[in-house]
């Protein structure tokens, strides 16, 4: 069983992976830049992803180890999506019917998510 | 910079940031309170940033698109937005989802009047 330490380990190298996408994610809609829902639209993109593949390893066989959990879960999906610049944006065009629906779809593709791992741990049974 | 070293540098503060968020997330009760610690913590650090004109573009990046980035996280959020209502507590699912919402703001607004 791997020791506290060694966890954290695998969260700080999902962390550094997550981030970097995340970032790569925002570079590569850069073309977008010029309009003003650009921030909005690499949000939907990295959170919504994210969301469904955090949603995906909660029931999904190859995720239910300790290693995996803490490395694809905590610290890949929880690095690769993004509070803060929500509540940036947020801060700056006040809340507005795409911030809710954010919200609302992140909770149902975290479900979708759920589900899809859930369907595929009871095909492994 | 050199663009694969600001790329480096950004994913190792983000790595950094997911530890604290890690270790932030024992506290946790009624609700997520380390959640929401995460949350308003990596907010009102952004805020804080980008106050300050003095500090360089790159150290702005990598503190806030990289550490911040890291620390906060809206996955979680509805990770733990479902579990309560997965378990029936729609209470707490609710306000979950609303405080990981005011509660960042908040941090950015006290970051706004602490500069």
């Amino acid at each position: 069983m791997p020791t506290k330490a060694k966890l954290l380990g695998y969260v700080f190298l999902g962390g550094v992976l997550g981030t970097m996408l995340r970032y790569l994610i925002f570079e590569a809609l850069g073309p977008l830049s010029s309009q003003p829902t650009f921030e909005l639209i690499a949000l939907f993109v990295v959170n919504l992803s994210g969301t469904f593949f955090l949603g995906l390893t909660a029931r999904y066989p190859y995720f239910q180890t300790e290693v995996c959990r803490n490395l694809w879960g905590v610290g890949f999906a929880g690095s690769f999506t993004t509070m803060s610049a929500l509540t940036l944006w947020i801060d700056k065009h006040g809340s507005s019917i795409e911030v809710i629906a954010m919200l609302v779809a992140g909770f149902a593709l975290y479900w979708a998510g759920f589900e899809a791992g859930r369907r595929a741990a009871r095909k492994q049974l | 910079m050199d663009w694969i070293l600001g790329l480096l540098l950004i994913g190792v503060a983000g790595g950094l940031g997911s530890v604290l968020r890690a270790l932030l997330a024992k506290l946790d009760g009624w609700l997520p309170y380390g959640l929401f610690l995460a949350n308003s913590l990596a907010a009102g650090l952004v805020a804080w940033l980008l106050l300050d004109p003095q500090i360089s573009v790159d150290l702005v990046a990598i503190a806030s698109v990289g550490f911040a980035g890291g620390l906060s996280t809206f996955s979680t959020a509805m990770k733990a937005c479902f579990d309560f209502y997965h378990r029936g507590r729609l209470i707490q699912a609710v306000t979950t989802m609303v405080g990981n919402l005011i509660a960042p703001l908040l941090a950015v607004l006290l970051a706004a009047a602490l500069r």
